[in-house]
């Protein structure tokens, strides 16, 4: 392992691996070095169900949505690994007066920014996802340009671009701590050897608060267990993500055919438990057999956990930290990093390479807006 | 959700015995078992069993599991059957699926007596229909009553593939050849004995390099393997079969041990990944027990012993030690010891020395029992020269001229003087290594007593001819006499036939029609990958692949190929990954961690899950999200 290096990326995720792309790739950093405690997409980004989707509630979100998905669509032809992205849609569906109303406003700030998104009809819906039942629903927003992707795939083409311009990937290799100096973070160190660097990047995910405690900060990041579940593979009989707001519940067919499904437990805590319960099983599959009644005979496979890792506004918080500004935090996504990865990548590439960012406007994600109150309203499209 | 003191999981001789112990302690007690009925392995087990008395020794393995039924159901052990557990949770309830329902089963505590799995052997076209597991193939044959082929190879010479191909051939099927890896029979002598003079061939240092066939399996072919388990080139030869039997070795199912939670070590004496557990059988978590092959495998007779002391902990947990059971745990231990003494209880021993950090005992020899061959009359011919845990002869003598002293691993002995010549003890052992032979039959020939299995059996005055120990045919021999000791085994007929005087030695085997050995045929060439994991067909090569490209372990390889996400969940394909990784890392399976493992164990249909009785029905009409909460 290198002794020394200009970056220091602090986890192997979609964060990280963006990251380390954007740097060696598109803005010329090489002199980067990976540590990840586990392996490649070990942590959320391996365990998360690879929806994208442009239909956000912030601005904030709908822009870096909208800025990732185009990296997706050209995601071979720019690393030349296929991850599977398909453009399947995403499809909310509204179930009262209130619902049709904040799709309605959602979909006026989304097409403002120029995301496809409209209102359907039931009898659209049916058309665009047969197997639901739309007898109650009053409609939906759809926006035939959300998608999704391989998580792994999307972090094997990363790492292996990086990597060949340069960049040294350790997996099996945990952060341990710090050396700082005044307000610098001088040196990381790990379970294989300390690394002398100018630049620390935060990617750790739902460790990143344990990362922050290292130098004695208080990151308002809390890690929150998501179970998610997956069928045995059947015929391709179903297109879009569905996002139910109402009944806390999504669902997609993956690329081989299985359907994968989560949702937010009832009464989750902040912990970093990622075993399973037995309610959860019960708790989905009624609402999958409510919305999808065709699918009622599919067994289920296994069943998964991850963390989301929450902030109070659920949105991420990326930059630098005020006490040490050369360590950069990537964390927070709050259950939906995979979607943001690309743009976070080229934030992070931009802000260490140029000092500044062009792509798009980083101050909702400042992490002083939780202290000096400038943070806007909370993500309301989150399952 | 049901309560109960003390949950069994996994009713076969383990579960059951852990269910008596603790039922007799007076405390509440169920069993859930996979199966339309209790007994486990027992079930498709038509032999006789080894062991002592106190372990059945000569009830065949069915019998016994009648016999452990009943008592449960005696002791009122609620025995749910047709039930799969399905996952073990944080707050110690445990899932299960019956029919159509998921329910709970909130216990105090947890004995996870699961058993094994088979385990599989690759190589090009082991996927083709025809290729069996010996425990599948058992189950066909013994509790479906199907035989699938008519001509088998046997892979592994364990007690396993003897016991098979001994079975198969009770079955009118014909075993062409056994093959096996090592340089030496794995399983009791008298088990390939039995075989040998059957006229099985056994090839040593040989293994199955590929079978082909149209659709299925219609050839083997057989190789030697060099000391590093490659086959030589040349040495290759084809014979026509249309199954092949893995009996290659069994592994723990730990499955629902590793989902709990309880920590785990790999243990090559114990055949993998096993639960740490003490001599107590408690795991790493306080309320769960392990007995049994899934702690380790070995014998019914080790895992009933298991069970017991299994079961009477987490009773006396339950009943927080008011009994007095010390006396009896006592004895269990000693019948463990007894059961892991001699040259076959070796691996048990080590594997357990291992994990309570014991020293590890030291490697005992095999040593070789000379023969017993009487002189003049007619006599029993014991030819069991191994130190095996057996004593049957010995109990069924009825003027005790055999005799084996109270370590039943000694070789049994003989006293000339005062046996009557009955032939219960011919009956009786479960190897079939008695025989009676008498030389004073007549003046030019002898009478050989064989205890017989087979249908359809000879009649008196069948003429054939006779085989020697390999099974060739020496000379012409005809049947005096047939006849059963219904006392001792109502189902083996002992057979009597006639030899030239100077055959008596020799012949041990009656036949009508001459045996003809399996021809040689042409040998095609192999397919050019093989399938490692079976639910997700994926090869070999792709695994090799995958590893090249950097991703080093189960878990890694499990994301990029699926391997192991089947609805199998790894049980065939783990091993065989680990294997492959820790030949290409060139470390040992025991320094890589296993795949995780996740509910549910049996893959579950949403509207099981969705209509479940443990949470109350919902009412989406008038929603209400669960709990207040979202
Ligand atoms: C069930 C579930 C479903 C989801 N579905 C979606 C979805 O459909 N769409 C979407 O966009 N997002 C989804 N998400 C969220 C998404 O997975 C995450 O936001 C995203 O993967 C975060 O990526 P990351 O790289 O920041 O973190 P992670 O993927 O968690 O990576 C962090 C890495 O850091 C490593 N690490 C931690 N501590 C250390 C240390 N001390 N030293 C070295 N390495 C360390 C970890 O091992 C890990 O590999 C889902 C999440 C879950 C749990
Ligand atoms: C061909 C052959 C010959 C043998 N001959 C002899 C012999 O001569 N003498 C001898 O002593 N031993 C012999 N054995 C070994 C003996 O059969 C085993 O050691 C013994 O059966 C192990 O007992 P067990 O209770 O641990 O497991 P098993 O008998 O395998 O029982 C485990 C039970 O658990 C059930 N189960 C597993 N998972 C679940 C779940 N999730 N939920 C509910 N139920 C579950 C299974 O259905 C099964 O019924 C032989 C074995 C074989 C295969
Ligand atoms: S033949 Fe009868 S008496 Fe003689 S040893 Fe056998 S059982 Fe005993
Ligand atoms: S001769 Fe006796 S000890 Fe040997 S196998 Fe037969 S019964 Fe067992």
């Amino acid at each position: 392992m290198r002794k020394t290096a200009k970056v220091v990326i602090i986890g192997a995720g979609c964060t990280g691996a963006a990251a380390a792309y954007q740097l060696a790739v598109k803005h010329g950093e090489k002199d980067v070095v990976m540590v990840e405690k586990d392996f490649l997409a070990a942590g959320a980004t391996g365990r998360c169900g690879g929806g994208m989707r442009q239909q956000w509630s912030t601005r904030g979100n709908i822009r870096l949505a909208q800025r990732s998905i185009s990296a997706f669509k050209n995601f071979q032809d720019e690393t030349g690994q296929d991850c599977e992205f398909w453009e399947g849609g995403y499809l909310l569906p509204a179930w009262n007066e209130e619902m049709v109303e904040h799709h309605h406003t959602n979909i006026k700030l989304q097409n403002e920014e120029n995301v496809p998104s409209r209102f359907v009809t039931p009898e659209e819906i049916k058309d665009i996802a047969p197997i639901l039942d739309t007898t109650r629903m009053l409609g939906g927003a759809y926006c035939p340009t959300d998608g999704k992707a391989n998580p792994f795939l999307v972090v094997k083409g990363w790492c292996e671009r990086a990597a060949d311009a340069g960049v040294e990937i350790n997996v099996r290799t945990e952060v341990t701590g710090f050396k700082t100096s005044g307000d610098k973070v001088t040196h990381v160190e790990t379970s294989r050897g300390t690394i002398e660097c100018e630049c620390v990047i935060n990617a750790a995910g739902g460790h990143s608060g344990v990362i922050g405690k290292m130098l004695g900060l208080d990151l308002p990041v809390a890690p929150e267990r998501h179970q998610i579940l997956v069928t045995e593979p059947v015929k391709h009989c179903h297109d879009p993500m569905v996002i139910d707001l109402r009944h806390n519940i999504y669902f997609s067919q993956a690329n081989h055919g299985s359907f994968i499904s989560g949702h937010t437990d009832y009464g989750v805590q902040s912990s970093f438990n990622i075993r399973n319960n037995w309610q959860f099983p019960i708790q989905l599959s009624r609402k999958l057999c409510y919305l999808a009644p065709p699918l009622k005979r599919l067994k289920v496979v296994r069943i998964w956990a991850g963390l989301y890792t929450m902030t109070p506004d659920a949105q991420p918080i990326i930059g630098p930290t005020p006490e040490y500004p050369n360590f950069l935090n990537a964390i927070g996504f709050s259950g939906h990093g995979f979607m943001l990865s690309p743009v976070t990548g080229t934030i992070l590439a931009e802000l260490i390479t140029q000092g500044k960012v062009t792509v798009c406007p980083i101050q909702e994600f400042d992490i002083r807006r939780f202290k000096d109150g400038t943070a806007g309203t909370r993500e309301a499209n989150v399952v | 959700m049901l309560e109960t003191d003390v949950l069994i999981i996994g009713g076969g001789p383990a579960g059951m015995c852990a269910a008596i112990e603790a039922a007799k302690l007076g405390v509440k007690t169920t069993v859930v078992e996979d199966k339309d009925r209790l007994g486990g392995q027992l079930v498709k087990q038509t032999h006789q069993f080894f062991g002592s008395e106190k372990h059945h020794a000569g009830v065949r393995g069915i019998d016994i599991g009648v016999k452990l039924a009943g008592e449960c159901s005696d002791l009122k052990v609620n025995a749910l059957t047709n039930t799969t557990c399905t996952g073990i949770f944080d707050d110690g309830s445990v899932g299960c699926l019956r029919g159509e329902e998921f329910f709970l089963i909130h216990p105090k505590r947890i004995v996870i007596a699961t058993g094994a799995y088979e385990n599989m052997l690759p190589f090009p076209d082991c996927d083709l229909p025809g290729v069996y597991g010996a425990g599948g193939l058992q189950t066909l044959m013994n509790v479906d009553g199907v035989l699938p082929g008519k001509t088998y190879l046997m892979v592994g010479a364990g007690n396993i593939g003897l016991i098979v191909s001994y079975q198969l051939m009770q079955a009118g099927a014909e075993v062409v050849a056994i093959v096996e890896a090592l340089d030496r029979v794995g399983g009791y002598e008298v088990h390939a004995a039995k075989v040998k003079r059957m006229g099985v061939p056994i090839f040593l240092r040989h293994t199955v390099t590929h079978v082909s066939g149209d659709g299925k399996v219609e050839r083997a072919t057989i190789s030697k393997i060099d000391g590093s388990f490659k086959p030589v080139p040349g040495s290759e030869f084809t014979v026509s079969v249309d199954a092949v039997c893995l009996a290659v070795g069994l592994s723990p199912l730990i499955e629902l041990i590793a989902q709990a939670g309880c920590e785990t070590r790999y243990i090559p004496e114990c055949a993998g990944h096993v639960a740490v557990h003490d001599s107590n059988m408690r795991t790493s978590l306080e309320h769960i027990f392990v007995a049994g092959d899934a702690s380790g495998i070995e014998e019914a007779s080790a895992a009933m012993v298991e069970g017991r002391i299994a079961g009477l902990h987490a009773a006396l947990d339950v009943t927080h030690g008011k009994a007095d059971s010390n006396e009896l745990l006592r004895e269990f231990d000693s019948q463990l010891d007894e059961l892991r003494t001699g040259p076959f209880g070796q691996k048990a021993r080590q594997g357990k020395s291992k994990l309570w950090g014991l020293k590890l005992p030291p490697d005992e020899e095999f040593e070789e029992a000379p023969p017993i061959i009487p002189e003049s009359g007619k006599k029993p011919v014991i030819e069991c020269p191994q130190n095996i845990p057996c004593n049957p002869c010995a109990v069924s003598c009825p003027t005790e001229s055999i005799t084996i002293g109270d370590n039943i691993t000694n070789f049994p002995v003989l006293d000339q003087g005062t046996c009557n010549g009955c032939g219960n003890c011919v009956a009786a052992c479960p190897g079939l290594a008695v025989f009676l032979v008498n030389r004073d039959y007549s003046d030019r020939e002898a009478e050989i007593t064989i205890p017989w299995e087979l249908t359809p059996p000879p009649e008196k005055g069948d003429k054939g001819y006779a085989l020697d120990r390999t099974g060739v045919a020496i000379c012409p021999a005809t049947v005096t006499k047939i006849r059963r000791v219904k006392k001792i085994d109502k189902k083996r007929l002992l057979v009597a036939f006639t030899v030239p005087l100077d055959k008596a030695d020799e012949a041990r085997h009656f036949v009508i029609v001459e045996p003809k050995g399996a021809e040689k045929i042409e040998t095609l060439p192999p397919a050019d990958d093989i399938i490692i994991c079976r639910c997700e067909d994926v090869t070999q090569k792709e695994i090799l692949d995958c590893f090249n490209s950097g991703y080093k372990s189960f878990d890694e390889i499990k994301r990029y190929l699926r391997t192991g996400m089947g609805p199998c969940q790894g049980k065939t394909c783990q091993r065989l990954i680990l294997g492959i990784l820790a030949r290409e890392l060139k470390t040992h399976v025991s320094e890589l961690a296993p795949q995780t493992v996740r509910t549910p164990m049996k893959p579950t249909e949403l509207e099981i899950y969705a209509s479940s009785k443990e949470i109350e029905p919902w009412d989406f009409e008038n929603w209400q999200p669960p709990g207040g909460g979202h």
